[in-house]
């Protein structure tokens, strides 16, 4: 029973992927976002935008390939079939880079290291790999969890009804986590490398790795409204569309634990002390069946908005979600330290209702006389980690169109790729690069994409 | 020094967990005698034990079923300052976590390794103690059992001899992906 369960979660976090995967055209000009439909959901304007500058086909998920037991470093399947090559060659590192880029196909998903050096003395601790170099575990991704907030992952596989021109009505359940978070305190870095002193400035020490998470989910109900307002001399026609979404909650989780190290008056380290505090709400109907105390309730509400311009070669548009939310669960919230429970008491959990995600995205097709090329660019900054993409497209040789690009995401990331549009058949190919996390370095990776 | 082994062992589990990676643990004794302790001088029938207490020092391994392999190191640097030959004999110890004295022969101790140094008036010599932790010795699977006890003690047997303690050094290797069980 316990395997399926585990196949089920796995399954809803690939799907949760892949729901977030980027287009093989988007990968090849380095992870930038074009104009167009396929953006709708960062700037609702774009819903009814023409199709110029998205034109893809359909993105064959090749990462699901590595989860497979042929691949024994990334499929955690192989538990199942072959306990012993899973003991042997399963890397926990290479399977959450496959699991986190499905959208295609790495060559090197980043690989834990051969060896971890753990030196304890009575001056601190260090941990390195086999060549000495420092590991210091740091790790994020999506929004901050330490708060609530009314984005709440896309839903899937919604049911959408047409209301009339421009509006729409979708509804899907929704899983997902809303942000995973490690990080080492910038005086527990300076320890790790060597600089034990910067830990026992204060007591508490301001050495601490803090890890915090928060999961959620429940069912999703959206509103969206799109239309093209009209043309504006000397710059283009302008779209305008704005989303309402709300949710119900079903279940939400958020967690985060605090470790950091114990000095004695001569400064000699003689522990570490553990905080662990976590929130849980579900629907209180659920409490005779969990028991966990958690019984409450969870709903939320947000506002996006957006703007878009369609010019003669080129298109613009600025979109703003979560302008104003509110999202907020009730449950109880239970405190730990050092693994004995010291705190446990009903509490209400609200996100902010000012916290917008910008989005801003473009791009511009040169004259052919001039070259025939496509340029587009994107940002995106506000309640989430800045990010950027440059990407550039030659359809000089046409049918064949090359492709190229670089991003930041945390770290850089570069693209490179290729498409062939035939009458009835389309192919779009793409090397992607991403910095692996936590060892660094660069991981390659394929992406395809067919259309007829 | 548990919970600061556990703690660290919390961001090993994000560092690195996989079929290939083994985990090296290097517990650096030494460092946890008194700076003013690591020399000195033996004189008579004397005997240095480190650390001090007889119960030995405490070392907790997270995960210690995972064990591969490990090495014990002692080091002491020796000079005969008297004006008789002086024997020195360096043991190292371990006994399981419950053991209050390491070195009465009960309770669980054993003797894991041991050197002996024979010097001259005036003579310099070092005693060095290397013992391989592998399956099927006695002390590999005290350090097995995940919690155990170690210490060293340098014995005389002369007039005057000075020493210096260079190094004491645990090293264990591990692989935790041997825990994981069966499904």
């Amino acid at each position: 029973m316990k395997k399926w369960i585990v196949y089920g979660l796995l399954g809803l976090l690939s799907l949760g992927s892949l729901g977030q995967a980027q287009g093989v055209r988007s990968l090849g000009m380095g992870g930038v976002t074009l104009p167009g439909p396929g953006s709708a959901w960062a700037n609702p304007a774009y819903a009814s935008f023409p199709n110029t500058f998205e034109r893809e086909g359909f993105r064959v998920p090749l990462g699901l390939l590595r989860l497979l037991p042929l691949f024994p470093d990334t499929s955690p399947f192989l538990y199942f079939a072959d306990p012993e090559a899973f003991r042997q060659g399963f890397d926990l590192l290479s399977f959450y880079d496959q699991l986190t880029h499905l959208d295609s196909f790495l060559i090197n998903p980043a690989r834990s290291p051969d060896e971890v050096v753990f030196r304890v003395s009575a001056g601190g601790l260090s941990i390195t790999d086999g060549q000495g170099r420092s590991l210091v575990p740091t790790f994020q991704v999506g929004n901050n969890p330490g708060k609530p907030t009314s984005l709440v992952p896309s839903p899937y596989i919604p049911l959408t009804l047409d209301l009339g021109p421009g509006l729409r009505l979708s509804f899907g359940p929704f899983l997902g986590t809303q942000g995973l978070w490690v990080q080492p305190s910038p005086e527990l870095q300076r320890a790790l490398e060597g600089d034990l002193e910067a830990c026992k400035t204060t007591t508490p020490s301001p050495c601490a790795l803090t890890g915090q998470g928060a999961f959620a989910q429940g069912l999703s109900l959206a509103l969206d409204f799109s239309t093209p307002v009209g043309e504006v001399p000397g710059l283009g026609k302008v779209y305008v569309g704005t989303r309402g979404e709300g949710f119900y909650g079903l279940g939400y989780l958020e967690a985060q634990t605090s470790a950091r190290p114990v000095f004695d008056g001569d400064g000699n380290l003689t522990g570490a002390s553990y905080q662990v505090r976590y929130f849980l709400s579900y629907p209180e109907f659920l409490e005779s069946n969990l028991g966990l105390g958690g019984g409450g309730q969870g709903y939320g509400f947000r506002v996006d908005l957006g703007a878009a311009v369609e010019g003669e070669s080129w298109a613009f548009g600025v979109g703003v979600r979560n302008l104003l939310g509110l999202s907020e669960w009730r449950g109880v919230e239970v405190t730990l330290e050092d693994g004995e429970e010291t705190g446990r008491q009903p509490a209400t959990r609200r996100g902010e209702i000012f916290a917008p995600e910008f989005f801003m995205n473009g791009a511009y097709r040169l004259p052919p006389e001039v070259a025939p090329l496509l340029l587009a660019a994107d940002l995106r900054f506000g309640a989430v980690a800045p990010a950027g993409h440059l990407g550039l497209e030659y359809y000089g040789l046409e049918p064949t169109i090359l492709r190229a690009g670089l991003g930041y995401e945390g770290g850089f990331r570069l693209g490179v790729g290729a498409g062939w549009n035939l009458e009835s058949f389309s192919l779009d190919l793409a090397l992607t690069t991403h910095e692996a996390p936590l060892v660094g370095g660069p991981v390659f990776g394929l992406a395809l994409a067919v259309g007829f | 020094m548990k919970r600061a082994l556990l703690f660290f062992g919390l961001a090993l589990g994000l560092a690195a967990c996989s079929g290939h990676t083994v985990h090296r643990v290097e517990v650096d004794l030494l460092s946890f005698v008194p700076e003013a302790d690591r020399s000195g001088e033996l004189v008579g029938l004397g005997e240095l034990r480190i650390p001090d207490d007889p119960a030995g020092q405490p070392v907790p391994v997270p995960g210690a079923e995972a064990l591969l392999d490990g090495r014990i190191a002692f080091e002491a640097a020796l000079e005969n300052t008297g004006t008789t030959p002086a024997t020195l004999d360096l043991e190292v110890r371990m006994a399981p976590e419950g053991d209050t004295d390491l070195y009465d022969g009960s309770g669980g101790d054993l003797q894991v390794a041991q050197q002996s140094l024979t010097l001259g008036p005036g003579e310099k010599g070092t005693l060095r103690l290397n013992h391989e932790l592998r399956p099927g010795d006695p002390a590999f699977d005290l350090v097995k059992g995940g919690n155990f006890r170690i210490g060293a003690r340098l014995t005389l047997s002369g007039d005057q001899v000075s020493y210096t303690l260079t190094q004491g050094e645990v090293v264990l290797r591990l692989k935790l992906f041997n825990l994981i069980p069966n499904p």
